[in-house]
C-alpha cells in the first residue's frame, strides 16, 4: 500500500495553529449567531489552541522576558506589552464567561450564578480581547500574508 | 518549538493562579457599584419598555438564530478586527518606512 507522509516545518506548523485558533475566536465573538451553548463550548476549544498557541512560542516569550528591562527593540517591547494584554483580557474573558455559564457548568451540574458585575466584565474584555487582536494581527500582516501565499497558494516568497 | 508537559503545565498553573487572583475583585466597592449601577440602568430601562431585561436578552441568546441572523452576529467582530487592524497595518508601514528612509548618522571623524 502506498502511504503517503506529510512532512511540515515548524512555520507551517505554526501557521495552521494560528489559522485555528483564529477561527474558533472568530466564531466565539459572535455569540448571537452561535448561541450561548455552541459559544460557551467553542471557547474551551479555543483556549486549547490559544494554549498551544503560546507553547509554539515559548521561546520568543522567555528570551524577551529575559531581557525586557534591558537593550530591547522598541517592536519587540511593544509587541510583549500587546500580547501579555491579550493573554490577561482572554484570561478575565475566560473566568467571567465560566462564572456566568449557563451550558457548561449546568451540563456538569453546576449552577451558575448570572451575576451583572461578571457579565459587565464578560462583555468589556471580549471587546478589548477583539480589538487587541487586530492590532496583533496587523503588526504581524506581513508574515500572515507570506505565509498563505506559501502554504496555500503554493508561491515562493521574499521577505 | 517544543512543546513539553512541563512548559503546558507551566502556563497552565500561571493562568490558574491569576484567575485565582482575579476572583476577590467580585467582592470590591468597585464590583458592588457596577452592580448598582447596572441593576439601576436595567430597571430603568425595564420602565420605559426598552430592552434593559437582562433575562430577556439572555433568553434571546439562547435561541439559535437562523438566516440573517447568522450573518448580522459575525458583522460586529468583523468589523471589530477590520477597522482598527487596517489602520494599524498603514500606521505600522508608515511607521517601518519612517525608520527605513531616516538618513544614518555620520560618524564623527
Amino acid at each position: 500500500m502506498n502511504q503517503r507522509t506529510i512532512k511540515m516545518n515548524s512555520n507551517q506548523v505554526n501557521w495552521l495553529i494560528d489559522i485555528a485558533a483564529f477561527t474558533f475566536f472568530f466564531l466565539i465573538s459572535a455569540p448571537q449567531s452561535t448561541g450561548i451553548p455552541l459559544h460557551e463550548w467553542l471557547s474551551f476549544v479555543f483556549f486549547g489552541t490559544f494554549i498551544v498557541h503560546i507553547l509554539t512560542h515559548w521561546e520568543w516569550i522567555t528570551s524577551v522576558t529575559k531581557r525586557l528591562f534591558k537593550k530591547l527593540s522598541g517592536e519587540t517591547r511593544f509587541n510583549y506589552v500587546l500580547n501579555f494584554l491579550f493573554y490577561f483580557s482572554i484570561i478575565i474573558t475566560m473566568l467571567s464567561g465560566i462564572l456566568i455559564s449557563q451550558a457548561v457548568l449546568p451540563a456538569l451540574g453546576i449552577e451558575a450564578k448570572n451575576d451583572p458585575f461578571w457579565r459587565s466584565l464578560h462583555n468589556l474584555f471580549s471587546n478589548l480581547s477583539l480589538l487587541v487582536l487586530a492590532v496583533h494581527l496587523a503588526v504581524h500582516w506581513n508574515w500572515i500574508v507570506n505565509a498563505f501565499k506559501r502554504y496555500v497558494l503554493r508561491k515562493t516568497t521574499t521577505h | 518549538m517544543k512543546i513539553t508537559l512541563k512548559r503546558t503545565f507551566i502556563v497552565l498553573f500561571v493562568t490558574l493562579l491569576i484567575s485565582l487572583a482575579l476572583l476577590p475583585l467580585s467582592q470590591t466597592s468597585w464590583a458592588q457599584d457596577m452592580r448598582g449601577s447596572l441593576r439601576g440602568s436595567e430597571s430603568g430601562q425595564a420602565v420605559l419598555g426598552g430592552r434593559g431585561d437582562s433575562a430577556e436578552r439572555l433568553e434571546s441568546l439562547n435561541r439559535i438564530p437562523t438566516g440573517i441572523g447568522i450573518i448580522t452576529g459575525f458583522l460586529r467582530p468583523a468589523l471589530f478586527l477590520l477597522i482598527p487592524g487596517s489602520i494599524t497595518v498603514v500606521i505600522h508601514r508608515a511607521i517601518k518606512n519612517f525608520f527605513r528612509s531616516r538618513p544614518h548618522k555620520p560618524l564623527a571623524i
